[in-house]
């Protein structure tokens, strides 16, 4: 069995495995355990499986403090949880069966104590398992909605929102424009190119008959007899 | 007579003789190029924006704020690694100007070597001042020295930008409120504390790039 201490300001991870004996540059090519102390108020003990776990969830949350963007990170085996915590961080580990097998409330100082620690494990060229850092990308836009104060981020969806209800009450005020129509007659008279619009009466007009009637004055013509006149040459002047 | 004979031999030999190499012979990315000032055929894509120009450099100066042999120190590492020993403070004072919030600002763009030249030296100074960082952040310490630690650190970190970021910029005006000065010291320093060390550079280059991803 071959051992591999890292220590950092109370921070003690050791692991034990198999490897190649070399004096101080032995190596672990198998891991059986490891032991994760962090200034005596708690202690981590797990397998390959576990510090797998560990090295996928506390690097990315990290990275995702560096951001300022803490939240919840799981493991894909289910094995390590870490969650902001009142001032602090909770961290989890769980057994195959679900049950919490370790729950830790770490502050930042202890948190970066752990992933330093990690970072030395997966640069050690000692450490010849296969465990990497997962990829870290910078976050896109909408993952830092916290970053702009809440009143910035309304500002804009609020102002359109003020603008359009201002632009319809506008509308309502404008009177609305008359029907027109366009007549066959005159249609077929410009060929179609040019239209000539009348205004179109929107009530039809009846007609008081009665008063017609009664306002109506036999009109009497005074006939005046024609006198025909035979056609005759008429001199030239 | 013999002299003469002699020079002539020589340059026959060496019709051109070679002079001798300077430093900018060997083209070198940290390098102050000629090309810098001009316009290059094809540019190179900036690896952080404007925010992250800002964040790198309100880093190196948080760092400055905790020790003030943090500037001499990262001169001194910066000319280690460049090997033709050329790189000088007053270059290094030209990388850091290309922050936007500076009082005297220059509007080139960062290669990216010299951007992660910039994120190693930050993640290599964090790793000297983790003793100093972990002091501030942890809770076991006592809330009165802890407290009279944040507020010096946020009294020099203040006096700092006042000095060398321009007044006219909303977000520097920002830091002369005591409450606003100190939540940007603590979010700097856990900053600082999360990106200190070797691994901590794929960290902080991420939290650089945030927002250009589309």
């Amino acid at each position: 069995m071959h051992t591999i201490q890292y220590m950092l300001l109370g921070c003690r991870l050791h692991l034990v495995g198999q490897g190649i004996e070399d004096g101080d540059n032995s190596t672990i090519t198998e891991l059986k355990q490891f032991t994760l102390n962090l200034e005596d108020h708690a202690s981590l003990v797990g397998g390959r499986l576990h510090l797998e776990a560990l090295v996928e969830t506390l690097l990315p949350y990290a990275r995702h403090i560096v951001s300022a963007q803490a939240r919840e990170h799981k493991s894909a085996n289910g094995k390590v949880s870490i969650t902001p915590w009142h001032r602090g961080h909770r961290l989890r580990l769980w057994n195959e069966n679900g049950s919490a097998r370790n729950d830790v409330q770490l502050d930042d100082g202890e948190l970066a104590n752990m992933v330093r620690c990690l970072d030395a494990v997966i640069h050690d060229p000692r450490f010849q398992l296969d465990i990497t850092a997962p990829p870290m990308e910078g976050l896109r836009e909408r993952e830092l909605l916290n970053r702009l104060p809440l009143k910035r981020r309304l500002a804009a969806p609020l102002g359109g929102l003020v603008l359009t209800m201002a632009l319809v009450g506008l509308g309502f005020l404008v009177p609305v424009p008359e029907r027109f129509r366009v007549t066959d007659s005159e249609e077929q008279q410009e060929g179609g190119a040019a239209v000539e619009l009348t205004e179109e009466q929107s009530l039809p007009i009846e007609l008081d008959t009665e008063s017609i009637e009664l306002n109506t004055v036999p009109i009497e013509v005074d006939t005046v007899p024609v006198e025909v006149v035979p056609d005759t040459d008429i001199p030239d002047p | 007579m013999a002299v003469l004979l002699l020079l002539a031999s020589r340059l026959k030999t060496h019709p051109h003789p070679e002079p001798a190499p300077t430093v900018a012979d060997d083209i070198d990315p940290l390098q102050p190029q000629q090309d810098d000032a001009g316009f290059p055929d094809r540019p190179e894509p900036s690896l952080i924006g404007r925010h992250g120009l800002q964040q790198l450099d309100l880093l190196m100066t948080t760092l400055e704020a905790l020790d003030f042999r943090c500037g001499e120190g990262m001169v001194a590492s910066l000319q280690q690694q460049v090997a033709t020993g050329a790189m000088g403070r007053v270059e290094f004072w030209k990388w850091r100007t290309t922050n936007p919030l500076r009082r005297t600002m220059r509007r080139n763009r960062l290669k990216q070597a010299q951007v992660m030249t910039m994120v190693a030296l930050v993640c290599d100074m964090a790793a000297r001042v983790y003793p100093l960082l972990h002091q501030l952040v942890s809770v076991r310490e006592e809330p009165s020295v802890a407290e009279a630690r944040w507020a010096l650190l946020t009294r020099r970190l203040q006096d700092l930008i006042r000095q060398r970021m321009n007044p006219k910029r909303a977000a520097m005006q920002n830091f002369a409120d005591d409450e606003y000065a100190l939540a940007m010291t603590k979010t700097m320093v856990r900053t600082l504390i999360f990106s200190a060390g070797p691994g901590g550079e794929q960290r902080l280059l991420a939290s650089l790039q945030d927002g250009m991803r589309p």
